[in-house]
Parts: C-alpha cells; sequence; structure tokens
C-alpha cells in the first residue's frame, strides 16, 4: 500500500474512533449529571392464566444448560402485538388406537374393532427382553395378512376387503421406519368386528404392534391435559370426551390409563371420576422422571359401543414435569436515565444452583393513551445461590418507539434453562 | 485538495465494515444424521440452482449436523450455530438467508426464540435477515406418533432398536405443542420470531404411474407417501400437514399456486429441483 494511502487511512480510522468515544463520554456525562434515578416498583399479584412458583423444591436432576456466561438480549417488536398468556394445558384428540399383540394371537387370529370404511390397519414388529437379551420380531409381509369380517353366522372369507397394502420398504421411504406392513380397506368394508391373522408362522413370544387408524371417523377421542406439572402436584387432572356426531347421548367411558417418561418407561395409573373430570394419581416413586430431557406423556385407552358399533380409541398428550425451582421477588428496581427506563433488577430466590432466564416485555403509551409493545429483554445467568437478574431497554429503542409514559412491565417470564421448564409468568407484572 | 479529498474517500473506504459487508446463504437439512447434506438430502441440482439467485452465490455453506437429536441439543442446534457462526465469521456476513426443509425450519426457530441459551446464537440471530422454511414440521406429525406408539411390551426397547430418534420423538403432534407454547416462538398467540420467516406449504402427493411428474425426486417415494397420507389430514405432503407446516411464521406460497404444472411437492419433492421450485426460490432471495 502507497504511504499517502496509508496515511489517509489512518487519519480517517483516528477520526472515526475519536468521534465515537467523544459521543459516548459526553452522554454518559450528561446522563450521570442530569437525570440518573433508581425507583422501586412492586409486582403485581398473578391473576388469570399467570404461572407462580409455591414451595421452592431444588431439583436433583443434572441440568441440560450447564453454560456459565451471562447472555443479555433485546429486539423491539411489533407495537400491536397482542400478549398473550401462554397456554396452560394442551387440547389433543384422537380416531386410532393401538394394540400389542403375541405372535401366537396374530396365527391365531385377533378381532380388530372398525368403525369407519377405508381404515388402515398397520403391523409393526416389536422388541422383547424377557429372555434376557434382545429380540427383535420379523417384519410380516403384507401378503401374509388376512382380514375378515365377523357377522352373525361367524367369520365370512366370501369378500375381500383389503383395497391396498405397502411392505416395510415402502412404509420405510415415507419415514414410519419400524418395519411396518399396512393394509387398506376397500370402501365397501362396513362397521363392526373383523379378524385379522397371519398366515406365516411366528413365534408365539414374538411381538406387534397393531395400530388401526380411522380417518374421516367421526368418533373422535379427545383429551385435555396440563401442558406442565409440578412435581408438588400428585394428581394430574384431565378431561376426556368421545365427539359423535350421530348420536344425542352421553357416552359413558371407562379409560385405562398409563405414564410414559421420556426414557420409554410405562406404568399404570389409577383414575377417579370427580365431578366429570378425571384425575390420575401419581405414585410418589413416579412423580418425576429420570431425565429432564424430553417429555411425559399420559396415555387413555378406551372401548365402548356407539350406535351398536364397537368403538376402540387411544389418546395421549405429553407434559413437562419439572421441580418449583426459582421464583422473583415481590419488587423490581428500575433505572431510569433522562425519564426513561433502562433497567429493570429483580431478586431471585434459588433451590438449587443452575441456569435462569428472564424476560419481559417493556411497553410504552402512545398519544392516544394506547399502550404499545416497545421491545423484548431476556436475559440469562448462572446462580450458585440467591441473586439479581437485570433485563436492560435499550434508550434509542424506546426514543424511536415515540412512545412515553407511563411505561409499564409486561409478559414477566422465568424459566429454568436446565429443567428446560417455565416456572412463571406474569401477563401485567408492572406499571415503572 | 482535489487529491486530498480522494485519499480520505480511499482511507474511509479501506477501514469501513462496509467493505466486508455481504450476504450469505445457508441449507439446512431436516431430521437425519448428515455428513454429506450437498449430496445425501438436496442434490448439487437444487443448491447451485437456488444459489444463482443470490447476490454473492458464492458465499454460501450446506450444513452437516446431526438432527436425529433433541433440537436444542449441543449435537444438533449447537452444531447448527457453530457451523453458521464460522461462515458468518469467515465470509463478513451481514445479511444471512436461511434455506430450511422439514425439521430444520425447528432448528432455526429454536436459535431465533433463545437467545440467551448460547453465546453464539445472538451473532446468528442478527445476521439473519431472512427464512424461507420449505415444509417446516413446525405442528409436528401424526407419523411422528404413530412410529413412536407402544405399551408396557417394549418399555425402552423401541429406542434401542432405532424405532424412533429422539428428534422424532420431538415431532410427536403433542410435543411440539409444548415446545411451540414454551420454548419456540411464531406460531400463533406467541412472541414472533423476529425475522421473516416464510413457510412454503406441499398440500398433496402425486403417484399416478402414467404421470412423469410423479417420478421427481423417485417414485417409489410417492407412492409410500400416499400410503401415509392416510395418518395425516387430506391437505398434506405425505409426511405433514398443511396444518402444521404453515403453524409458525408466514405462508409465503401453497406449492400449486406456483409450480409449473401447477404440480403438489411432496415431502420428498419440496427439497429438490422439482417444478421449477429451485427458480421460484432463487427468484424470491
Amino acid at each position: 500500500m502507497k504511504k499517502s494511502i496509508q496515511l489517509a487511512s489512518m487519519f480517517a480510522l483516528t477520526t472515526l474512533l475519536t468521534a465515537c468515544q467523544s459521543e459516548e463520554s459526553s452522554s454518559l456525562d450528561a446522563t450521570d449529571q442530569q437525570s440518573s434515578l433508581i425507583t422501586t416498583v412492586q409486582l403485581l399479584p398473578p391473576s388469570g392464566s399467570d404461572l407462580s412458583v409455591k414451595d421452592l423444591t431444588a431439583s436433583a436432576l443434572p441440568p441440560i444448560n450447564q453454560a456459565r456466561d451471562t447472555i443479555r438480549f433485546s429486539q423491539s417488536i411489533d407495537p400491536t402485538l397482542s400478549l398473550t398468556a401462554p397456554k396452560m394445558t394442551q387440547h389433543q384428540r384422537s380416531d386410532q388406537y393401538w394394540r400389542t399383540v403375541s405372535g401366537a394371537q396374530l396365527n391365531a387370529g385377533i378381532k380388530l374393532a372398525i368403525s369407519q370404511s377405508e381404515s388402515i390397519i398397520r403391523v409393526a414388529p416389536r422388541g422383547d427382553n424377557s429372555s434376557g437379551g434382545l429380540l427383535h420380531s420379523p417384519a410380516i409381509a403384507p401378503e401374509q395378512l388376512r382380514l375378515y369380517k365377523i357377522n352373525k353366522n361367524g367369520i365370512d372369507k366370501s369378500a375381500s376387503i383389503i383395497h391396498s397394502m405397502s411392505d416395510p420398504q415402502a412404509m420405510a421411504t415415507a419415514g414410519i421406519i419400524d418395519d411396518s406392513s399396512a393394509l387398506t380397506l376397500s370402501k365397501q368394508a362396513s362397521p363392526g368386528q373383523y379378524q385379522l391373522q397371519v398366515v406365516q408362522p411366528l413365534a408365539a413370544q414374538d411381538s406387534y404392534l397393531i395400530n388401526v387408524k380411522e380417518k374421516g371417523s367421526p368418533y373422535q377421542l379427545e383429551l385435555d391435559a396440563p401442558a406442565a406439572l409440578a412435581s408438588n402436584n400428585d394428581t394430574l387432572k384431565f378431561s376426556l370426551a368421545i365427539s359423535d356426531s350421530d348420536s344425542d347421548s352421553d357416552i359413558a367411558l371407562q379409560p385405562t390409563a398409563t405414564l410414559k417418561h421420556s426414557d420409554g418407561q410405562y406404568y399404570p395409573l389409577d383414575l377417579v371420576n370427580i365431578d366429570q373430570q378425571w384425575q390420575a394419581k401419581l405414585p410418589e416413586a413416579l412423580t418425576l422422571p429420570s431425565s429432564n430431557r424430553g417429555l411425559s406423556e399420559i396415555q387413555l385407552d378406551i372401548e365402548t359401543r356407539i350406535d351398536n358399533k364397537p368403538v376402540i380409541r387411544t389418546v395421549k398428550t405429553a407434559f413437562k414435569q419439572y421441580v418449583p425451582s426459582a421464583t422473583w421477588g415481590q419488587s423490581a428496581q428500575i433505572h431510569w436515565q433522562q425519564q426513561l427506563p433502562v433497567k429493570a433488577v429483580l431478586d431471585l430466590q434459588i433451590a438449587n444452583p443452575g441456569r435462569y432466564e428472564l424476560s419481559a416485555v417493556l411497553v410504552g403509551t402512545d398519544a392516544n393513551g394506547e399502550a404499545r409493545n416497545i421491545l423484548r429483554s431476556q436475559s440469562a445467568l448462572w446462580l450458585e445461590q440467591d441473586g439479581q437478574v437485570s433485563l436492560a431497554f435499550d434508550a434509542d429503542t424506546i426514543i424511536a418507539s415515540g412512545l412515553k409514559a407511563p411505561f409499564f412491565l409486561q409478559a414477566l417470564e422465568l424459566k429454568d434453562q436446565g429443567q428446560m421448564a417455565r416456572l412463571s409468568y406474569l401477563n401485567h407484572a408492572a406499571q415503572l | 485538495m482535489k487529491i486530498y479529498n480522494k485519499l480520505i474517500m480511499l482511507g474511509l473506504f479501506a477501514v469501513s465494515p462496509l467493505t466486508y459487508a455481504a450476504s450469505g446463504l445457508a441449507f439446512i437439512h431436516g431430521t437425519g444424521n448428515q455428513t454429506d447434506a450437498l449430496s445425501d438430502y438436496w442434490t448439487s441440482e437444487f443448491v447451485d440452482s437456488v444459489r444463482q439467485g443470490a447476490t454473492s452465490p458464492n458465499n454460501y455453506v450446506v450444513i452437516n449436523c446431526d438432527f436425529d437429536q433433541y433440537m436444542w441439543e449441543d449435537v444438533a442446534a449447537g452444531c447448527l450455530a457453530e457451523q453458521l457462526s464460522t461462515f458468518i465469521d469467515n465470509k463478513a456476513i451481514t445479511d444471512l438467508t436461511l434455506i430450511t426443509h422439514s425439521n430444520g425450519g425447528n432448528l432455526v426457530r429454536w436459535i431465533l426464540s433463545n437467545p440467551t441459551w448460547d453465546g453464539r446464537y445472538p451473532k446468528i440471530i442478527n445476521a439473519v435477515s431472512n427464512v424461507i422454511a420449505i415444509a417446516p414440521s413446525s405442528g409436528g406429525t401424526p407419523l411422528a406418533d404413530a412410529v413412536n406408539q407402544g405399551n408396557v411390551f417394549e418399555t425402552s426397547l423401541g429406542w434401542l432398536l432405532g424405532y424412533g430418534s429422539n428428534a422424532v420423538k420431538q415431532q410427536q403432534v403433542s410435543w411440539m405443542s409444548y415446545y411451540n407454547n414454551t420454548w419456540l416462538n411464531g406460531t400463533t398467540n406467541r412472541p414472533t420470531l423476529g425475522k421473516p420467516f416464510e413457510v412454503i406449504v406441499g398440500s398433496d402427493v402425486e403417484s399416478a404411474i402414467w404421470d412423469s411428474d410423479s417420478y421427481c425426486a423417485g417414485y417409489q417415494y410417492q407412492v409410500a407417501l400416499e400410503t401415509t397420507q392416510n395418518w395425516l389430514d387430506d391437505c398434506s405432503d405425505g409426511f405433514l400437514e398443511c396444518q402444521s407446516q404453515g403453524a409458525a411464521g408466514t405462508v409465503w406460497f401453497t406449492d400449486k399456486q406456483r409450480t409449473a404444472g401447477k404440480e403438489p411437492l411432496s415431502h420428498q419433492q419440496s427439497r429438490r429441483a422439482c417444478f421449477n421450485l429451485d427458480t421460484i426460490i432463487a427468484d424470491h432471495i
């Protein structure tokens, strides 16, 4: 590089750096001298669908996120976006069911309830370790499957009711990679009882999963259950109903329930029905999974008759089991500069060391007196003991929004990144 | 004086960060442990065609990570963050477009939604200008439920046998509902992603043996995807329902609205140069 260009570059760089430094220092001087202020605001109590922690409990499991660095992030958000509280329940519906059967049962023939023409039946081999070693049952080619209608006179073998078949290779290319075979019933297949039989000789102890999917069936089993469950709750409450577009009568359900942890372990659950809501009692030893990874599931199975047709359904939903490991204090310190809130500091009480994240939306007021969003601020850090976490609010972003006081703290949320659990949520946290 | 001014301008140009500002393109695969996603997942035909639409066609990276794991794991999102971060640093990328397929959209949403999880995330979020999510599994798929179902006889054997990876477990409908409501942004009544997340929806599968269109990306896949459509809504690409694909972000278009011959894009075809998908994206970026 020529000497004249080098000189020009250095001059330009020096000028730029000088300009940046002087701007920053004069800004800080002015702020310090003019209008730094710290106020304390009380956080509003939880209401409505807010989530709050009761009775701090230490988590005994290794944390998923063990990062020690403090990370802060903020970004402006749509001023008119509605800040909606997260849903605390999940709704699931099912038009299918699963059954596990043995090789001996399949060779002898098993009964299946079908309530819908064009239903699809999938047969998937499963594993077994009852002998001490891992045995993988062999796949069954669809040509080895026989399906017959059962009527008043017995098994009717006179008509073919299979529309199409798919072998394990075809199923695998579509993402079902468990050696499944599938057959689809024809339009002529009427609702009722069927017999599924496998011609190929199977070992008696082989294990197979049968999945009957009744797409388009009016009989949908609907489940509403919590999306998360704190460890100090030993009861899981849920509602269960079966939709029936053809009948006005209430259908009595007698479900059986299982709890499945993310490690694949299953446990039967006792159910009681109180005021049309079901409760599953979680045995003390099963209240928490063995790992923070993944989710737990509750699975409900029912067998009933609707309009004199046999209907079987399985429905399940996932939920997070967690311990209430941290909570915030009752107040927040708000740092002001030139009449703008630039930082909120909250006290955190924790039951065990871990990585916790706090987030909130700063809201201002427009010329019409309407509350509008300005920015979302997030901050995560590792805490060994009770401590403080601060949310930064960029003054330039606040000024650019054109919004003024009164300012509000909304959508205040506390998460435990070690458990991957939301611990607390306040839709309206405070007026600053 | 004239020469002096020119030297000043030249000096400014030489030290200005704008000198190195650049746009970049990243291709992010779906579920699977990839070591050569260019050949095994996307094909060079698709990638080379799409990047011709970029401002700097040679500034691109094809991600290879283990997306058989939960999205938040270090070998999944951490691996993605590392490769994107290296790409951003090496090429001084300030304007990054991400092209994702299937579960890759969830990985990107994880990073955009959780800036405080990992120190590498904020830089990536700041560099990203746009996400084009092809057939993202934002709402999960009943097929993941079908594969992961079982009962007491299996206990943990299903996982040992490789029936369902953690990524497949994660894409069960109720699991994605939990993650969307707690850890992922961009779905209804949740915080926005802060970046455009434009979705291309695949709406059907065609496998007529006499129709040459059914052979794009492999006829056998089309036949299989027609079978799996039985577990899905009528509007689906054979693996994902349209509702799931459009659950997060903004639907840019549903296949037939723009594809050549108004052909639908099955889940296999939507990562290949089928029915002008590659040129539609190239013209858009």
